[in-house]
């Protein structure tokens, strides 16, 4: 690992330059013809993609997904995921939080950890964790920037683990669909959770964790 | 092939950057030289800027092509054989996503079906663009160099650009290995569902374990920096 000796903090913003999250160059911040300003969002000179100074609307995207996300986090887990019909018993429903339980009855602790992990406390790291993110930008708490980023980076890293249930429901299904066992629908559930996964890496991406970092100059 | 030994001698020494800047905090760093094969990492926030890593574009090439060629069979040929009372099943990629639209959970075949098999596919096929595009280009350039006002190696680099873009976009929706992750619980659970034994992987199953395999790689070992400045040669006609 190498690290520059140097400890300045000096922001790429500070010196009207900005960085490109596509080709990682840093790029001159472009200025308004007319009114000499700089300008929020322009497009890089290597890949023409465009750069926006801080994410466009990051917090209120990013709150946006973040309710949505608590909103949709609830039906998921309510509502059936899987409706099981079998030859021998009454059909029955699944809900993801009924089939860990089963799972961790039959003995299956392992298997059992992982889907709890994936489909129940990560999609609730994500989102508590993104809540107070943005609340630690809104109300400045950042005293601790440094573990608040490793946050923001554990919550991006994690993101896609909580797409587990809905692969092992794709196969569990698909395999039982030919009749010998009975028959198995996908319920609601899968459709909420599904959509819970997508909303909370688009919160991930929404928020922008330079914002925990700009006073950083000035406080010190 | 001729058209892979016109490749450039992978520049595994020290690059100097002039500037560069923390994605995540916004540090800016300048005059630094990274030595090959170190990272350089933000001294504020520790989130990694840049790699030097060793930039063989051929190797990336043979990587996205054993991706690509293994693709197909991947989602098409079945990832597991049963043969519970006698009855054959084989269930195979495109089957999770087909079961779903049968049932009219629509929603959630469309996600299996970008995150785990569109995202993959456009991953790999991307960077075998992009890769292409140089390789043209160095071979265009070096047969246009003595005819002069040819312009069309920049024409096929700046496609290059926007293939590599778009290239990045796609990386974190990437899921292939959550898709085994959840491929693995089912087989776990099948167990007591079905009361047999005989379940084996298809050869589906070994496609798909290399087509990750492959894409975790690609991802882990191609240099953007090096592919960027192959890039940049547009602007040098």
């Amino acid at each position: 690992m190498l690290q520059q000796e140097r400890t300045s903090h000096v922001s790429a913003l500070s010196q009207a330059m900005a960085y490109c999250h596509r080709c990682h160059i840093v790029a001159p911040v472009e200025r308004n013809q007319a009114t000499q300003e700089r300008v929020n969002r322009f497009s890089c000179p290597r890949c023409q993609s465009s750069i926006s100074l801080r994410k466009t609307n990051s917090m209120n995207r990013a709150w946006f997904f973040v309710l949505l996300g608590f909103a949709v986090f609830i039906p998921s887990h309510v509502f059936p995921v899987m409706l099981i019909t079998e030859l021998a018993s009454q059909p029955y429903e699944k809900t993801i939080l009924s089939g860990v339980f089963t799972m961790f009855n039959d003995g299956l602790w392992v298997l059992s950890a992982v889907v709890f992990i994936a489909s129940v406390l990560i999609p609730l790291v994500k989102l508590v964790g993104l809540a107070f993110l943005l609340l630690a930008v809104r109300y400045k708490w950042l005293k601790h920037r440094y573990r608040l980023t490793q946050l923001y980076r554990f919550i991006v890293f994690v993101g896609r683990w909580a797409m587990i249930d809905i692969f092992f429901a794709a196969i569990f299904i698909s395999l039982n669909q030919l009749g010998v066992l009975g028959n198995i629908q996908a319920g609601y559930g899968a459709t909420f959770f599904a959509s819970m996964c997508i909303i909370t890496m688009v919160a991930a991406e929404a928020f922008d964790p330079r914002f925990l970092w700009d006073h950083h100059e000035e406080g010190k | 092939m001729a058209l892979l030994r016109l490749g450039k001698k992978p520049a595994t020494s020290v690059t100097h950057l002039s500037h560069a800047a923390c994605g995540s905090c916004d540090l800016l760093l300048t005059d630094v030289d990274v030595p090959s094969r170190f990272d350089l990492t933000c001294p504020r926030c520790k989130t990694v800027v840049f790699h030097n890593r060793s930039s063989s574009l051929e190797r990336e090439y043979a990587l996205v092509l054993t991706g690509l060629l293994l693709f197909l069979p991947a989602i098409s040929l079945p990832i597991i054989n049963m043969t519970p009372y006698g009855q054959n099943i084989d269930v195979n990629m495109m089957d999770g996503v087909l079961i779903f639209l049968d049932q009219r959970a629509f929603i959630v075949a469309g996600i299996v079906f970008l995150s785990a098999i569109v995202a993959p596919f456009l991953n790999l096929f991307l960077l075998f663009l992009v890769i292409s595009v140089i390789y043209l280009d160095r071979l265009v350039g070096s047969s246009a160099g003595a005819k002069q006002g040819a312009n069309a190696p920049g024409v096929l680099l700046s496609y290059g650009v926007t293939f590599f873009r778009w290239y990045q976009l796609i990386n974190p929706w990437i899921m292939l290995e959550v898709y085994l992750m959840g491929f693995l619980i089912s087989i776990g659970n099948l167990d007591k569902a079905l009361v047999n034994p005989g379940a084996v992987p298809g050869l589906g199953f070994y496609a798909f374990c290399v087509v990750m395999l492959v894409s975790i790689l690609s991802s882990l070992t191609l240099n953007s920096h090096y592919v960027w400045q192959c890039l940049d040669r547009r602007w040098e006609e």
